[in-house]
């Protein structure tokens, strides 16, 4: 009986164990004995510190990016004492115990974050990661045979029903509490349903699918019926770039979240499978391009850095920081040789494609660049800008051999097909098809700022999108609508 | 609020108390409460104001009795509409009460959150347009807003659509970086900028739940904020402290409690701060003006925070109506003045303020010697009747039209620009005659010098900068950019008085120095925002009237010095009075606006009429003013005055400006200067260039005439300056080439006579019985007399006493 008695608790407590939010109680309660691991640390230095202290210009010389770095200490000397959190500045300024405070001029920290510098540093500054390192994470295609467990779709979260009821009414108002600087009647105007706008389109250039992003996902459609054919989470946040490898069988899709994460995934397109990621940005991803031979991925952001990475093993190959603004742009010249990228400057670097070497700077643009198409010889570079130019270069020469000034107010989106027409969208709410000489063949309207535009496979359409969320098919020949594309709002797309 | 009404419900305002009680009356403002939406509130300020003068802030302890409480509801002084209708305010406090009037209508209409009065001004209120951040010209972090919100639909241009989705997420409204960015949840520089349950948070996360919409073309618009209360006074530093409120009107006829949306700003901390939402406590004694800004509108309330000492006026009389108007100041900020300053004191101060001279021993023997009790006043006639203090004056307004070598203006041209303006005023012209005769002037730079003025600067912008800073004080250049932040100046009034000098023309004339001005006839200028053609606009007086083909700049010039615009008289007002005390009303005195009022802005009015009365004749006023009691006080101060800079309570120490030192360094050592284009002997004040070399000029810091700004005039002490009186042949080289030692000697024989000549020309003074003492041991221990008296005088005119008008 006893025996029994037993039995059932053991076996209730391994129930208890197994109901995840119990168990995650526990290892809460548990936290103080377990270890603090270094990627748990660092996710907070890469939230709440990376802006400023990471890598070679760190800062005061501090960087936080590794723990070799941080040993290493900053310019005014010794930045962590193993075992001391107390006299370890890593912990005593972010947790205001001295000045200067960290962050300047911002909020404390969260206490649960710096709970964990403090049992790091306490525990001796460990150097073991609870993840796969990142290399056998983000396997090879090779190891894609072995698929990893699909994600779950995360819901998007939707904005909250707090807008509290209407009108005051008798009852005494928030202003009760706050005897200065009144809290007004809450807003009460019903939140309209809406879906977001696009911020990334990719057409496949070997089948009529299409992508486009949607809320922390990726939404994939036959653009010549206009069906959803699948839908992959990216719950690293929105995405900002979309782009089908040559051979249309991977989607890269790069984004993350504002001023705090940002990488870029590529997907089996048949299966909608992960297949590797790339890149540990402290900002979103904006731009992002694939090799020719899927060798390489290059990609960029707010933080001014280009970064080339190899997808065979996830490493950092090079850093092209020759930018002086976001990077809006980047594109692989189709022999893979060269890979191009630009910025919100106007600015555009062109690298080796394999290397990240420094190849050739070209200057002219005046506004940030929109668009940037190779040549099928890869000898020339097409690029559109806000400044409302197309300016076409020649490569051997670095010289620009033509200029087109569509007179269409501020370029907003750019694409090019096989045989030279050029497409763009335009502040004035407009899609034009221009030839190669620079005659306007055709244009249609949308109803705002044309932000994004894709050329289908068999340049037959264009699929473009504007600043309110509308999506059109016209076709390149008469400009004529063939169709909306209207994504179901995030909540109804929750499987 | 409508005028009418607020006429009539003065008459409900007057206490209802028939007898004032001695604890001071109560005051409500706004009389009217007017409660337009279903989110509108008011809050009201409850003022007790004291026999005395001083004011308290009685809100929080007022009792406020409704006569329809269905109507709305009061918590704290802040009224909420709950049914449309009116009904009756009583106020109670301290035994008075005070009546005023709520109004409600669509009390149950919810209206749309307006992105430019009500999301764009959390984002100015939380400082995230200021221009250390966003509202850089470049803006930080690759984000850039308007500065202060100038452009709101570039704003939200940038917000919405530069980077679709990132900015702001209509589909996902917390996850917008916005909203992000400004709680601090992610990397921010500037930290956390809002908290999540404040009301501007919820502004702005329900904007973009909305979908983050645009303002409707026919959207209100503010059209002008009001300060309350006008006017606070503090008894003491120790005194309760004392909300602001400010009320924004707009287009529509509404208007709409926006303190909590305002930037609140103090010009004097020490004397009172203001909180961020815009409650003022006193600090110590003096006056401070509180700034509010909203929108584009700059308003401000002043604060006096008297000593709390106990005060008596004293008995003193007003020699005219400037000490009237002086002492009614002193008198509200309980100073006491200084006393009368004695004839030596007077004589030289006078001297130097009206000729830019010395008084000579023997004009200071004759003064001091008559015994008529109006010599001051005779003094001062007879000075003003000199040349010199015409010659001063051609130098001041030669300064503010920049006469100067500059741009290819030959030297020929500048002499005859020079002459133009040395006749007129030796003529007798007044300054608006010559400003009229300036402003539309047409020919060549020799036919015509007053055209030299279009060759001094040569962009319409430039010229209607130095227009306005020299003729109307104040500075509008920020408004070339961006809505002026601390003044009323938008671009719009910028580019519009900018516009009045779009049509000059220029062209070379036959005489390759010389340059024909003429009026072209065409061109405009573009508003660089909102990129649309500007007309021609006076500087806050509307759009102007202009005849076919008529001369942009005739009509300005008709309008500038003219009593339509009393900026012009109120301008010259400040310039003479800074003159003859070192400090204007308006300090610096080109440099009037909101935040930078007058220390006694009846004063300064009265200046203007004073001037506009007499044709801009500027010697009645000067009278009036050196005859005043204020400006004859000495400059040692009392206890109560001490800290006193603004007020005129005593006057003020300066030290004299180069030119005026220079020439007084001449004068008493009765040697002469070489100016270039100038017989040997000229004075420094009659130099014509503002680029005339000078070691000594520049050093003292004369102006050189590059600009408007009367900051370049600079009277401060600099290490090179104390060198160059020490060492330098402006000092020891005058005394030996003048000679003046050796000839008194010669003449008076005796070496202390020779001394007390020497502290009459430098000082206006004999020398003190200690000061006698200590020369007389020097001249006793044997050395040579000669070299002896040298060194005293080369210690007289190192002595600050010399240096200094006081």
């Amino acid at each position: 009986m006893r025996i029994e008695v037993s039995i059932t608790v053991f076996l209730l407590t391994l129930l208890l164990v197994a109901i995840p939010g119990v168990a995650q109680e526990t290892q809460v309660s548990a936290a103080s004995e377990v270890e603090v691991t270094w990627d748990q640390v660092r996710a907070v230095f890469q939230k709440r510190c990376f802006a400023c202290h990471r890598g070679e210009q760190a800062r005061g010389g501090l960087d936080l990016s590794t723990v070799a770095a941080i040993k290493a200490g900053a310019t005014s000397g010794a930045s962590v004492v193993s075992g001391k959190p107390e006299e370890s500045m890593i912990y005593t300024l972010p947790a205001h115990l001295e000045n200067p405070k960290m962050p300047p001029n911002g909020a404390r920290v969260p206490q649960r974050e710096l709970d964990l510098i403090h049992k790091w540093i306490l525990g001796g500054l460990s150097e073991k990661t609870s993840e796969l390192p990142v290399a056998s994470r983000s396997s090879s295609r090779t190891a894609a045979s072995r698929p990893l467990p699909r994600p779950r779709p995360q819901p998007a979260s939707r904005p909250k029903q707090t807008l509290a009821p209407a009108m005051p009414t008798g009852t005494a108002v928030a202003a009760a509490e706050q005897p200065v600087g009144p809290a007004r009647p809450s807003f009460a105007k019903a939140i309209r349903h809406q879906a977001g706008v696009v911020t990334a389109m990719a057409t496949s250039p070997v089948s009529s699918l299409l992508a486009i992003s949607g809320q922390q996902q990726i939404l994939l459609y036959d653009w010549t019926d206009r069906s959803l054919r699948n839908v992959m989470a990216f719950p690293e946040g929105d995405v900002f770039i979309l782009r089908f490898s040559r051979d249309g069988s991977l989607l890269i899709a790069g984004g993350g979240k504002g001023s705090e994460s940002g990488k870029v995934v590529a997907f089996e397109t048949s299966t909608g499978e992960r297949v590797f990621e790339v890149g540990n940005e402290t900002d979103v991803v904006l731009a992002a391009d694939i090799s020719p031979d899927g060798h390489f991925v290059a990609l960029g952001g707010p933080s001014r850095v280009v970064r080339l990475y190899d997808t065979t093993n996830g490493n950092l190959i090079s850093e092209i920081r020759k930018h002086t603004d976001w990077i809006l742009q980047i594109a692989f010249s189709h022999d893979g040789l060269l890979v191009a990228s630009a910025d919100r400057f106007g600015s555009i670097c062109v690298s080796e494609g394999s290397s990240g070497k420094h190849f050739m700077t070209l200057r002219g643009h005046t506004g940030a660049i929109c668009g940037l198409s190779w040549s099928a010889d890869s000898s020339q570079l097409f690029s559109a800008s806000h400044d409302g130019a197309i300016r076409v270069r020649d490569l051997h020469t670095g010289l620009e051999t033509q200029q087109i000034l569509p007179g269409s107010g501020r370029l907003l989106a750019f694409d090019r097909d096989a045989s030279g027409r050029l497409v763009f969208g335009s502040s004035m709410q407009k899609v034009s098809v221009m030839s190669p000489e620079g005659r306007l063949l055709t244009s249609a309207s949308m109803s705002d700022e044309v932000t994004h535009l894709q050329i289908t496979q068999d340049a037959t359409h264009v699929i473009a999108s504007d600043a309110i969320g509308n999506i059109t098919l016209f076709s390149m020949e008469d400009g004529q609508s063939a169709g909306q594309i209207s994504p179901p709002p995030a909540s109804a797309r929750i499987q | 609020m409508k005028i009418l009404r607020s006429c009539i419900l003065f008459a409900l305002c007057v206490p209802a108390a028939a007898d004032e009680p001695a604890t001071g009356t109560l005051t409500i403002q706004p009389p009217i409460i007017s409660l337009t939406d279903a989110r509108d509130w008011q809050r009201v300020l409850v003022l007790q104001k004291f026999p005395d003068g001083s004011t308290r802030d009685v809100t929080a302890n007022a009792e406020f009795q409704l006569s329809d409480p269905a109507v709305c509801q009061v918590e704290n002084g802040i009224f909420r509409p709950l049914a449309d209708g009116q009904c009756r305010v009583t106020v109670r406090y301290d035994g008075s009460d005070v009546v005023a009037m709520a109004e409600v209508s669509n009390a149950t209409m919810i209206p749309d959150l307006r992105f430019r009065s009500e999301v764009l001004a959390v984002l100015t209120k939380s400082g995230c347009n200021s221009g250390k951040c966003h509202g850089a010209a470049s803006g930080k972090d690759g984000f850039r807003l308007s500065l202060f919100g100038y452009d709101p639909p570039g704003d939200h241009h940038r917000l919405t659509r530069e980077f679709p989705g990132r900015r702001v997420n209509v589909s996902d409204p917390e996850q917008s970086l916005l909203l992000q960015k400004a709680l601090g949840n992610v990397n921010h520089t500037g930290g956390q900028c809002l908290d999540e349950d404040s009301e501007h948070f919820q502004t702005l996360k329900a904007w973009i739940a909305e979908g983050a919409p645009t303002d409707p073309p026919e959207a209100a618009i503010p059209t002008g904020i009001r300060v309350f209360p006008e006017e606070a006074i503090f008894a003491d530093r120790t005194a309760a402290s004392q909300q602001l409120l400010v009320i924004a009107t707009f287009s529509d006829g509404t208007d709409k409690d926006v303190t909590d949306l305002c930037v609140f700003l103090s010009n004097n901390d020490a004397a009172a701060g203001v909180t961020g939402d815009g409650v003022v406590s006193a600090n110590g004694p003096g006056t401070a003006f509180m700034l509010a800004r909203f929108d584009q509108f700059t308003e401000g309330t002043a604060v006096i925070v008297r000593p709390g000492v106990s005060y008596e006026f004293p008995k003193i009389v007003a020699a005219n109506q400037i000490d009237e108007l002086v002492f009614a100041r002193w008198k509200n900020l309980h100073l006491l003045p200084s006393e009368v300053c004695s004839d030596e004191e007077f004589l030289r101060r006078i001297n130097l303020d009206l000729t830019g001279l010395l008084p000579t021993p023997e004009e200071r023997r004759l003064f001091l010697a008559d015994s008529d009790p109006d010599k001051r006043a005779k003094r001062v006639d007879d000075l003003l009747q000199r040349p010199e203090f015409l010659d001063l004056w051609v130098m001041k307004w030669a300064e503010l039209l920049q006469i100067r070598t500059v741009n290819g203006l030959s030297s020929k041209g500048l002499l005859m620009y020079d002459r133009w303006l040395r006749e007129r005023v030796h003529a007798g012209m007044t300054i608006d005659q010559i400003v009229r005769e300036l402003i539309p002037a047409t020919g060549g730079t020799f036919e015509n010098p007053a055209t030299s003025y279009y060759q001094t600067e040569t962009t319409p912008q430039l010229l209607a900068e130095n227009v306005a800073q020299s003729f109307m004080g104040t500075r509008i250049q920020c408004a070339q950019c961006h809505n002026h932040p601390f003044d009323r100046w938008t671009m719009d009034d910028y580019y519009g008085f900018a516009s009045f000098f779009s049509q000059v023309g220029y062209k070379q004339a036959r005489d390759p120095r010389e340059i024909m001005i003429f009026n072209a006839g065409t061109g405009s200028l573009k508003h660089p925002v909102a990129d649309r053609t500007v007309v021609p606009a006076y500087l806050g007086a509307g759009k102007a009237e202009i005849p076919a083909g008529a001369d942009y700049r005739a009509v300005l010039s008709d309008w500038l010095a003219s009593d339509a615009n009393p900026a012009f008289a109120r301008n010259l007002g400040n310039v003479v009075w800074a003159h003859f005390f070192g400090i204007g009303i308006v300090e610096p005195v080109d440099d009037m606006r909101v935040s930078n009022p007058p220390s006694n802005p009846q004063l300064l009015q009265y200046l203007g009429q004073r001037l506009a009365a007499d044709g801009y004749d500027i010697r009645p006023l000067i009278r009036e003013i050196c005859l005043s009691r204020t400006y004859q006080l000495t400059a040692s101060r009392n206890e109560s005055n001490r800290l006193d800079e603004r007020h005129f309570s005593h006057s003020k120490v300066r030290r004299l400006r180069a030119e005026v030192l220079l020439d007084c360094l001449n004068q008493v050592t009765e040697s002469q200067e070489e100016f270039r284009g100038l017989p040997r002997g000229s004075r420094a004040v009659q130099i014509a260039d503002g680029q005339t070399p000078n070691y000594f000029l520049t050093t003292f810091g004369r102006a050189s005439r590059e600009t408007a700004c009367s900051c370049e005039v600079r009277t401060s002490p600099t290490l090179s300056q104390a060198l160059h009186l020490l060492n330098g042949e402006s000092t020891s080289g005058k005394i030996s080439s003048g000679g003046v030692v050796e000839r008194l000697l010669q003449e008076l024989q005796d070496p202390l006579l020779v001394v007390g000549n020497l502290y009459e020309r430098c000082l206006c003074r004999q020398p003190t019985s200690r000061e006698i003492e200590a020369v007389k041991d020097r001249l006793a221990d044997g050395r040579d007399v000669r070299e002896a008296l040298n060194d005293l005088f080369w210690a007289l005119l190192n002595s600050n006493e010399f240096l200094f008008n006081h």
